[in-house]
């Protein structure tokens, strides 16, 4: 085994390993900012590279590779640089420098004298591995670049990208969380800071389900469903009691509870989460595992989800939740009592977003408490501010358009955060009904 | 035959006895008019009969039956309804909408998802009947908030209606408008005087001695006097506690 990456006080993740071609050597690169060799056999540490990054700020390093005669390494940072390295001494060679975007991994050509990158975003380039010349550039990816390869000889190369379809499923998914949102946030002006956790409870529906045998996806929605429909209704129960910043808070503190308690779950991975070995299946058939397929019964959840919320707040029971939205009081003085009603709408919220979860453990084969974190929660409520909160177009354009500004931001810059804070900054001062509001506002004739 | 019996009710801030000990019976189908000085606890009153704030002691008989303990909403389906003082209505749905959602309050169940209620003729209709006997059929369309004060005090009248209620609780329905606005509403309550027993609290004197058949006096949480209006003019106690100095008016 081999140990010590990390301090007494936090182990540090190693988040590349590969043997050198000789089989002899292990190559290993962390997130504390080093690649170590080892010796394979006796893992004897033989040389840590260091210097990737200042002395304030440790870049991970996300990749680091041998060269094919193994004398040299080549090691990736979460940033915009490689660097080529003396695999004995850990001398630097080359650095490979004015990559715009982030470097996802990169590679030696079989003869070892070039280095293919590969970019956050959608291209790819060719170097020469002994002064970091650039040689070619491969663009015209239509979307996120996964990895690249040479082929055996060294002549052409093999890029392997995320294609629409998965962005498209990603964007379909969150369209249902926001929509489920939506419900509450925008049509009971109930501002929950935990909505997240139904999102988890749905994952985690799938992984449990799976490891016990049950892969059918709508028998996963069901217990998914049924998990957060009885987390609703207990934490609803409590925090409906108290309005405004409370219930913000109480709906964050549920949403923590949730959060700790799959991390403590160890049987699923813990804080790391579990990986699917499989997509659930349909009639016993796997057909999930397709992402065309995969894509259409997403969109047909979407489809009714969009459509049953559509009846239900045009219904008797969205009349009431608006009424309860606009005064409360006015509700009780014409005989409602506003609370059952919030309660249900709380409860179906939240079951539509554990739907949502199951689709989401599902698109990404993998279940982690990070689904769950109130950051996504938040994520959840900026997708509404930016479409328009209070209407389910607005929900729908705001995942859409949330989820298609992350890849195409990220593609350009590891700060796409910054970039897509300040369109949403835009957006909410210019017009605060969100991006629906600001279509109904540049077509005034459409007003009614 | 009594149909509202207040007896003793109190309610106190802190040291602010703002109900102190007060009675108060409504015969069936009068108009029972409750006049007095601002902070008199007019509006305290009314929201302790309509189950929104809970007395410290004393008890609300309505129809026989204590609802001292009673929720709103248990108070609306024994047939007491009420308006704001200060405008209380859903801005963004149209005064239809408004009225045809204290309709549906009462008839069945809103744990209905799939039906558009926009179409269910029944709620509708019933609205419709309410805007029109308030004057706003013509109005019927439009957003609450987007309505003039006068209409929305009228539209106030209408959703109260719509709870066809036994009793009315009005609290200052003319608050705010203007002479023509609170003609038109007087014309409203004379219109329903008789059809529904109406408790009114009202500052415009002009407006309570035409429409009252009894006016009670509140002062510092207490009724101080309740009789005849004409008798009321008179009341030597009356005119110094409140009508004061400027009765002729
Ligand atoms: N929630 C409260 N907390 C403390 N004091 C209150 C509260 N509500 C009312 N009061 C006080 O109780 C007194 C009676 O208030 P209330 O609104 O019942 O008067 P009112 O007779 O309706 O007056 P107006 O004619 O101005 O409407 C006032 O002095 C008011 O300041
Ligand atoms: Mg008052």
């Amino acid at each position: 085994m081999l140990r010590g990456h990390g301090n007494s006080f936090q182990t540090r993740s190693v988040l590349s390993a590969v043997f050198s071609p000789d089989g002899r050597r292990d190559l290993t690169g962390s997130d504390d900012g080093t690649a170590r060799v080892w010796e394979a056999a006796v893992a004897t540490e033989l040389a840590v590279l260091r210097g990737h990054g200042n002395s304030f700020q440790t870049r991970p390093v996300l990749s680091a590779v041998f060269s094919p005669d193994g004398r040299r390494v080549l090691t990736v940072l979460g940033g915009g640089t490689a660097r080529v390295r003396e695999a004995a001494t850990g001398a630097e060679l080359a650095v490979l420098r004015g990559h715009e975007s982030y470097l996802r991994s990169a590679v030696f050509s079989p003869d070892g004298r070039r280095v293919l990158t590969v970019l956050g975003g959608g291209t790819a380039r060719v170097r020469e591995a002994a002064t970091g010349a650039e040689l070619a550039v491969l663009r015209g990816h239509e979307s996120y670049l996964r990895s690249a390869v040479f082929s055996p000889d060294g002549r052409r190369v093999l890029t392997g990208s995320d294609d629409g379809t998965v962005i498209a499923t990603r964007m379909a998914v969150f369209a249902i969380a926001a929509l489920s949102l939506d419900l509450i946030l925008g049509f009971g002006a109930l501002v929950s800071f935990g909505h997240a956790a139904y999102l988890g409870l749905g994952a985690y529906a799938v992984a449990i389900c799976a490891r016990h045998g049950v892969t059918d996806l709508f028998v996963q929605m069901a217990v998914g469903a049924a998990a957060a429909a009885a987390f609703a209704a207990a934490s609803g129960a409590i925090s409906l009691r108290t309005r405004g910043i409370y219930f913000i808070m109480i709906t964050l503190a549920f949403g923590q509870m949730a959060y700790f308690f799959f991390v403590s779950l160890s049987a699923y991975g813990g804080d790391d989460g579990t990986a699917l070995a499989a997509r659930s299946t349909l009639l016993g058939q796997d057909w999930l595992e397709n992402d065309t397929v995969f894509f259409y019964v997403v969109l047909g959840c979407l489809a009714a989800t969009y459509g049953g919320l559509h009846r239900l707040v045009n219904a008797r029971f969205g009349r009431v939740l608006a009424g309860t939205r606009e005064s409360e009081l006015r509700m009780r003085a014409i005989g409602y009592r506003p609370f059952r009603y919030r309660l249900a709408a709380y409860v179906i919220s939240g079951m539509l977003c554990a739907v949502a979860g199951v689709l989401l453990a599902n698109q990404t084969e993998y279940v982690a408490p990070a689904y769950m974190a109130w950051t996504r929660s938040g994520e959840l409520i900026v997708m509404l501010l930016l479409g328009g909160i209070g209407t389910l177009s607005g929900a729908l354009a705001g995942a859409l358009v949330t989820v298609g500004l992350e890849e195409l931001l990220s593609d350009y810059s590891e700060h796409w955060r910054l970039a897509f804070g300040l369109i949403l900054l835009a957006v909410v001062l210019w017009s605060p009904a969100g991006l629906t509001g600001l279509v109904r506002r540049l077509r005034p004739e459409e007003r009614p | 035959m009594t149909l509202l019996e207040v007896r003793d009710l109190r309610k106190s801030y802190g040291a602010l006895a703002v109900t102190d000990g007060l009675s108060l019976g409504v015969a069936e189908c009068e108009l029972h008019a409750i006049i007095g000085p601002n902070g008199a606890g007019k509006t305290t009153l009314i929201a302790q009969l309509s189950g929104e704030l809970a007395p410290d002691s004393g008890t609300v008989r309505f129809a026989g039956t204590d609802i001292t303990r009673l929720d709103m909403a248990s108070r609306v389906r024994a047939g007491l309804a009420r308006s704001f003082q200060i405008t209380t209505l859903m801005p963004a749905m149209t005064a239809l909408e408004n009225v045809a959602l204290a309709v549906q309050g009462r008839s069945g169940s809103s744990f209905r998802f799939w039906r558009p209620v926009a179409q269910e003729a029944a709620l509708n209709d019933e609205a419709m009947d309410c805007l029109a006997q308030v004057g706003l059929a013509d109005r019927a369309a439009r957003p609450a908030g987007a309505m003039s004060h006068g209409e929305k005090r009228q539209l106030e009248l209408a959703v109260a209606l719509a709870c066809r209620p036994r009793l009315l609780l009005l609290d200052e329905p003319l608050a705010g408008t203007g002479p023509q606005e609170a003609e038109v509403l007087v014309g409203l309550l004379a219109g329903l005087k008789g059809k529904v027993t109406m408790v009114l609290i009202e500052h415009d004197m002009e407006a309570v001695f035409a429409l009252a058949d009894r006016v009670s006096v509140l002062v510092y949480g207490r009724i101080i006097a309740s009789d005849a209006p004409q008798e009321i003019r008179q009341d030597p106690a009356v005119r110094a506690a409140y009508l004061g100095g400027e009765a002729t008016c």
